[in-house]
């Protein structure tokens, strides 16, 4: 009798919480955000002109889509990492498909982000087809993306109680693309004045 | 229009002003323990703390009560506690290294007091009676403070090791009960609670954490601001006020 309650109690009956799915997933959403803030950066300068001094046109152009590239590859793999949790995992349909109804706003948020800009880099290829100011306007829907997914990362972080701990290097990621967009659609006057561009010559 | 040898001293200024802020949120920033850093809060170290310290009379209690148990669902009931108790205690102080947890050494004095009762016990059907009982009110106390951060911690560690911990204390409680000698009118009456823990502590930042924030933007904005003024410094003496058109894009 003591051998069976020795071996009954020695089954823990322990759910499995996923650590090894779960830790790619964030893992892959960290980088997805930390590219996805230098994308942005290399978007305005490549955009701008800002830094083509050191770098050039070309080299600049390259990186912002080598980033870009990165961020999607990321960004798809944390949304297709919970597709294969043992433990609730999420439908094909919940990741892709973003006002179903139950959808967390957080979750909607990434999904809407995400499609975004997977939008932006396969319209890229199809650029020739369509006239460059239509394209240019999808393409500036980037800002947006940035935006919702920035709230995703930071409303997730607050649900996976990782807060505390990522908020420092969150900002620390996230100020230099927001200064460079704030910049990049400044008045040219005011740009003048802070010395980003100087005056024209007649 | 600045002259271009403005713009160094300019910069260097920036540099300076740069590095007293940064000072100041060297200052401001308060210095965590290392387990903050992990993101173990205080209920975290509580319940490894408290899981550790029923370990350490409720496994020489099991031990006992295996040899010394006057009925045989006693000794049953003593040997799955301790076996069950050996291995959560195991975890507890793995993860107590990794969460950097100060665990304690020795049981506390009132569970010093208990396993003296035990060892005094003048026949081995009080000890049988002892045994359940006491073990019985320490497992409630430690159940409900399981249950606890269980409910609310923000570290998915934690969550599946109060998971394990739940169930594994639950079994003891119920268990003990099994063995009949349980007097249930002498365990403290529940107290619940009116209130569950607010949605929005995550969020309950202190001042220091806003002013460290709000310097840290100022700081990391400014920089980027004048390392792009500085690089763009090199160029464009006399240029444009914006890229060609047919360049701009994004």
């Amino acid at each position: 009798m003591v051998d069976t309650v020795h071996e009954a109690v020695t089954t823990l009956a322990q759910q499995s919480t996923d650590p090894a799915a779960r830790g790619i997933a964030a893992l892959s959403a960290r980088l997805s955000y930390a590219f996805m803030c230098l994308t942005l950066c290399w978007g305005v300068l490549t955009a701008t002109g800002w830094v083509r001094s050191v770098t050039g046109r070309k080299a600049l152009r390259s990186g912002h889509l080598t980033l870009a590239t990165l961020t999607l590859a990321f960004g798809c793999l944390h949304a297709l990492g919970f597709l294969y949790l043992t433990v609730n995992p999420f439908s094909l349909a919940y990741i892709t498909v973003p006002f179903m109804p139950g959808t967390l706003a957080r979750h909607t948020f990434g999904i809407v982000g995400l499609e975004l800009m997977l939008a932006i880099a396969l319209t890229t290829c199809v650029q020739r087809w369509t006239s460059y100011r239509r394209w240019l306007w999808l393409h500036r829907l980037a800002y947006p993306a940035v935006a919702l997914t920035a709230l995703h990362a930071f409303f997730g972080a607050i649900a996976n109680g990782h807060l505390a701990t990522l908020w420092l290097v969150g900002i620390t990621l996230l100020v230099p693309p927001v200064t460079l967009a704030l910049l990049r659609f400044l008045p040219p006057r005011t740009l003048e004045r802070i010395g980003l561009v100087e005056e024209q010559v007649a | 229009m600045r002259s271009g040898s403005d713009l160094p001293r300019r910069f260097v200024r920036g540099i300076r002003v740069v590095l007293v802020l940064l000072a100041a949120v060297a200052v401001l920033q308060p210095q965590t323990p290392a387990s903050a850093q992990t993101g173990v809060d205080a209920g975290d170290q509580l319940l490894l703390v408290k899981v550790r310290q029923a370990g350490l009379w409720e496994m020489p209690a099991g031990t006992w009560a295996e040899t010394r148990g006057a009925s045989p669902k006693v000794r049953e009931v003593g040997a799955a506690i301790m076996v069950d108790h050996g291995r959560l205690d195991v975890m507890t102080r793995q993860l107590a290294a990794k969460l950097h947890v100060a665990l304690p050494a020795e049981p506390s004095a009132e569970q010093m007091g208990w396993l003296n009762e035990l060892q005094n016990a003048p026949t081995p059907q009080d000890f049988d009676r002892i045994f359940a009982n006491r073990l019985r009110a320490a497992h409630g106390q430690v159940f409900s403070v399981i249950a606890q951060v269980r409910a609310g911690t923000r570290n998915p560690e934690i969550r599946a090791y109060a998971t394990v911990a739940n169930q594994a204390v639950l079994r003891h409680m119920t268990l003990l009960e099994s063995t009949g000698f349980v007097d249930f009118s002498a365990l403290p009456q529940a107290n619940v609670a009116s209130s569950a823990a607010p949605a929005g502590a995550a969020l309950d930042l202190r001042t220091g954490d806003v002013l460290t924030g709000a310097l840290l933007i100022l700081l990391v904005g400014g920089a980027t601001l004048l390392g792009v003024r500085y690089v763009k410094s090199g160029r464009l003496r006399g240029g444009r006020l914006r890229p060609n058109s047919g360049e701009t894009h994004g």
